[in-house]
């Protein structure tokens, strides 16, 4: 595959449009889902960040690597995405409900800060940092094996569709994925052991 | 350092991805818990593998799909 060989000409800091989608579109996706929580508007602003990158290609100078590079537009491309939302004025809305007295026996604050979309939000934040860890992780290992895990894992395909896919053996397929697996449990560490 | 491990535990760590998404059989299973049995290796592999799954299934991952990429490749060239 062509873009996995690519991948270990990333080092001498070139840009190579043919390959981003393939090398990076699955983590800037993620990324931007951890910030803006809406599948189709995550999709529209990481192709945002890529029609803008082509655009100016001439303008990186080979500081950085490409990633980098290109997270560093995704990044602006979210806080647009935030400044369109907030200049609806008007349209800001708290999310509450209070509850009617007679339900209330309590401290007030203490009765209100214990709702369940607190609760709720804090934790998709963590989980959401949680697949950002593993997003990270998945980054550094090898590419095609990081493409089939992704497939068998996260979108739940069956072992022989991912077998034509990518043109494995199903015990070919076990392999890889074991691979994937081992380096993602080094590579999250003791931290997210529960 | 993967050569030095013995060909049965390779084996059973393959056995044990394959249990990890529901498709190994009954008797692969077996073979596992047999091996663990005497097995320090495979047993705390078996037991990491099992909390990684549980990481996996919490954690908000989303991946695009093959039609959603070649959507983003048209946008690109």
């Amino acid at each position: 595959m062509y873009c996995n060989l690519a991948y270990y000409l990333i080092i001498m800091n070139q840009l190579n449009p043919d390959c981003w989608v393939s090398n990076y579109s699955d983590y800037l996706f993620n990324y931007t889902l951890s910030r803006v929580d809406d599948r189709e508007k995550a999709k529209d602003i990481v192709s945002e960040t890529f029609l803008a990158a082509l655009k100016s290609k001439d303008n990186f100078k080979g500081d950085s690597t490409e990633k980098t590079w290109l997270v560093a537009i995704l990044k602006r491309k979210i806080i647009d995405h935030y400044r369109k939302i907030n200049s609806k004025k008007g349209q800001a809305e708290v999310k509450k409900q209070y509850h009617s007295s007679q339900e209330q026996e309590g401290d007030w604050l203490e009765e209100n800060a214990d709702n369940e979309e607190a609760k709720n939000a804090l934790e998709t934040l963590e989980n959401r940092e949680l697949g950002m860890a593993i997003e990270e992780c998945l980054e550094s290992i090898n590419p095609r094996q990081a493409r089939i895990f992704r497939l068998k894992t996260i979108q739940n395909m069956d072992t022989e569709v991912v077998c034509n896919k990518m043109d494995l053996t199903p015990s070919n397929l076990w392999v890889n994925i074991h691979r994937a697996r081992k380096a993602l449990t080094e590579c999250l560490g003791d931290e997210w052991k529960r | 350092m993967e050569e030095t491990i013995p060909k049965s535990c390779q084996e059973i760590a393959l056995l044990s991805e394959k249990k990890q998404y529901k498709e190994a059989n009954f008797w692969e299973r077996l073979r596992i818990e047999i091996h663990i049995l005497y097995c320090e290796r495979c047993r705390n592999y078996e037991k990491d593998n099992k909390q990684l799954s549980s990481i996996l299934s919490d954690a908000k991952l989303d991946s695009l799909t093959d039609e959603e990429m070649k959507e983003l490749e048209k946008i690109v060239k």
